[in-house]
């Protein structure tokens, strides 16, 4: 019990410096889980047990992809090309780029995407003449929608689908038609709000016409490259079930062969520099607190009142979890409230008496991931994005953030309590 | 070691008539030929100096010209002086007093003090107006014996910063450090507060910098802007961006007393090529990478 009341105490305590920041959340987080260890409520062991290797290795992987793939200036080319595809028109701008934002995140780093997009926005605005703010917003509402597609689009999804050993093909079969429903209706918003409000002049277009994109992609070769070993680790993903690998191992693999087929003095600069090693200390932290809430117990004590609350009917969980993952991803972040979710429904399946629960896990990972949306600190690519529009003297408070993604998030998490409703009941 | 026991009186020179800087040179070496044996004397001594000379300028701006060459197999270090008493024009500067060495190649600290021993002479204003102002070798000698100068163990950032540099205050715009910068021909200028306290620098870089957004600097290239105009963005902001809004802070300051190799440390380590020399929050002078190229490793 005492050690319940310290894991618990631990738990609540690092939650509170995460909302807060006044201490760097990866120490503190990773502290709280070494204190677990020191207080004895559970060895070194078996705190070290709760660590999902496989989440960490998956993400260590796409990093190093997503750090190859940048410098062959693709990304910059895409956000570009959409551009001049557009013909310099606001409006269409911004449908293409949440698109193309939305492609791109559900299959790599929201966070590195939003690095790359973000500047290419605020250019072609500055070029037109108009605010960069709502381009900037939907872009991030595009990346967070777009991860929500896919097992590696965003780490809520990476760690769900290594906790319950989803698939890739699960989370495409039943995560992707959603996304795309959302993404169409949440196009048809944003025409709706802005298609009145940008007008450019002739002479702000053409200047986006001049725009050489020929000369963006840097390192041909290495996209070449980049595409096979792309189209290998997509091709690995979704053969996971058939080939009995886990996706870590898929995701290195291909990781460790594209960094051998770029440039060898460049290995130790991505290793460095495009791992993000304080997020996943982040989780491994994380793993740690949470799982001394499982060792202890607690979980397995709370259970019972969560499966009274949804009268143990699986519909109800389920559409519940929608709105409650929605609610906090938006206050805590979508990583912490999942790695802690995890182990609740964990717990909680026993009490379902039915063949599957899995429509608790899509509605974990709908809701977590679209709940981002919310607010400004809703997920890292919101944080990172923020603070790029604030450094080019474009400050977007909590508010305006709010103003912009509230009609697409709430739509989006109606949509997909609709979609868990008519798809699994 | 003391200064004074270096020096020879025989080797100190007062040229009353207008001289050429090369006549002075000349004269100081003839004399030091008659007083050492040499390998190679006067002529071949004169085209060493003079081509040393035209390598490296050793003229500085207090007015004292440090002529030298480093020699095999000399074993030695002599020292001569010679004030003319109708200065002459060097580089731009009146120079008031030639101090020639000649010391062995691999003879290095010692060289390297005597010259810093010589800075800090010029430095003091009132030592050295009375060394330029003394009437005879005697009294020049019995200047330098009273001040008591002394080799210091080790030359430090004070002997080779430039002193009293332009400095900007961080409220001022980055067009008015533009005109400065051009005013007096700098790159980089120390920034003070208006108690006059250092709180930052400033290069051409920092002002080029508004040329190029924060977004910008994030890409990867920006090959394919063809109508892009880079500065446009700079004169718009000129009056706008403040001084301390792009200046820099150095990781770690250098103070005066720095000694040589720790300046070079943290250019090397900082991979910064101008300091500000700083003590009690003021800035005391400049050192460049230049200043200890040229005053100390090939000096």
């Amino acid at each position: 019990m005492v050690n319940m009341i310290i894991a618990f105490g631990i738990f609540v305590l690092a939650y509170v410096f995460i909302i807060s920041e006044w201490i760097n959340k990866m120490t503190i987080v990773l502290l709280g889980g070494f204190l677990l260890v020191l207080c004895k409520v559970m060895t070194q062991d078996i705190a070290f047990r709760y660590i999902d290797w496989n989440v960490i290795f998956l993400l260590i992987g796409m990093m190093i992809i997503m750090g190859v793939i940048k410098e062959t200036g693709v990304f910059q080319f895409a956000a570009i090309k959409t551009a001049k595809i557009a013909k310099g028109s606001p409006i269409r701008i911004m449908l293409l780029l949440f698109i193309v934002t939305a492609a791109i995140s559900a299959i790599l780093d929201n966070v590195t995407t939003m690095m790359i997009i973000i500047p290419v926005i605020i250019l072609i605005t500055t070029e037109l003449g108009i605010s960069p703010v709502p381009f900037i917003i939907t872009q991030i509402l595009a990346s967070n929608i777009g991860g929500t597609a896919t097992l590696i689009g965003d780490p809520p999804n990476i760690l769900i689908g290594s906790a319950v050993k989803l698939s890739f093909l699960d989370f495409v079969y039943n995560l992707t038609p959603a996304i795309i429903i959302i993404s169409a209706i949440s196009l048809l918003i944003i025409f709706l709000m802005y298609h009145k409000h940008m007008h450019v002049s002739n002479q702000r277009r053409a200047r986006i016409m001049e725009y050489n994109d020929k000369m963006l992609i840097t390192n041909k070769p290495l996209l070449i490259k980049s595409i096979v070993v792309m189209s290998l680790l997509v091709i690995g993903f979704l053969l996971e079930e058939f080939i009995h690998l886990s996706s870590a191992t898929i995701a290195m693999s291909a990781a460790l062969i594209l960094l051998i087929m770029s440039n060898r003095k460049e290995v130790e600069h991505i290793i460095t520099q495009s791992v993000d090693w304080v997020s996943l200390f982040f989780l491994i932290g994380l793993f740690m607190i949470v799982g001394g809430l499982t060792e202890t117990g607690f979980m397995g004590r709370v259970a019972p009142y969560i499966v009274k609350a949804t009268q143990g009917n699986l519909k109800y969980a389920s559409l519940g979890i929608v709105w409650v993952s929605g609610f906090f991803s938006s206050i805590l972040g979508a990583v912490p409230l999942v790695a802690t979710m995890i182990q609740l429904i964990k717990n909680i399946s026993g009490s379902f008496h039915t063949a599957s629960i899995n429509p608790l896990w899509w509605a974990l990972a709908l809701g977590s991931c679209l709940g981002g949306n919310f607010t400004i600190i809703g997920s890292a690519a919101n944080i990172v994005s923020v603070g790029i529009a604030k450094r080019n003297g474009y400050p977007i408070s909590f508010w305006t953030f709010m103003r912009y993604s509230f009609v697409i998030t709430l739509m989006s998490l109606v949509i997909s309590t609709l979609y868990i409703y008519v798809r699994y009941f | 070691m003391r200064l004074i026991s270096l020096l020879n009186p025989k080797l100190i020179l007062f040229e009353d008539k207008a001289l050429t800087k090369e006549q002075i040179i000349r004269r100081m070496l003839d004399k030091i030929c008659e007083m050492f044996e040499l390998i190679n004397c006067t002529d071949k001594l004169m085209q060493k100096v003079l081509e040393r000379e035209s390598e490296t300028a050793t003229v500085y701006p207090t007015g004292m010209a440090i002529p030298h060459i480093r020699m095999d197999g000399l074993d030695d270090t002599i020292i001569a002086i010679s004030i003319p008493r109708h200065p002459i024009k060097d580089k731009d500067t009146e120079v008031k007093i030639y101090i020639l060495i000649l010391t062995d190649k691999n003879i290095s600290s010692l060289y390297l003090n005597v010259v810093a021993s010589f800075m800090r002479i010029s430095k003091d204003e009132a030592l050295y107006n009375s060394l330029l102002n003394a009437k005879d070798v005697h009294s020049f000698m019995n200047y330098i014996e009273q001040a008591n100068i002394k080799d210091k163990d080790e030359v430090t950032v004070s002997d080779i910063m430039t002193t009293e540099p332009p400095v900007i205050n961080e409220n001022e715009t980055i067009k008015a450090l533009a005109e400065m910068m051009k005013e007096h021909h700098l790159y980089y200028i120390p920034v003070v507060n208006n108690n006059g306290d250092w709180v930052g620098d400033v290069n051409l870089l920092h002002y080029f910098q508004v040329s190029v957004p924060d977004y910008m600097q994030m890409m990867n290239n920006v090959n394919f802007l063809h109508s892009f105009e880079p500065f446009e963005h700079l004169y718009k902001q000129e009056d706008n961006v403040l001084v301390k809004q792009v200046m820099s802070k150095p990781e770690r300051l250098l103070h005066p007393d720095y000694t040589i190799i720790e300046a070079v440390f943290e250019m090397v380590k900082q991979k910064k090529q101008t300091f500000s020399v700083i003590q009690d929050n003021k800035v005391v002078g400049i050192v460049t990478a230049m200043d200890i190229y040229t005053k100390v490793v090939r000096a």
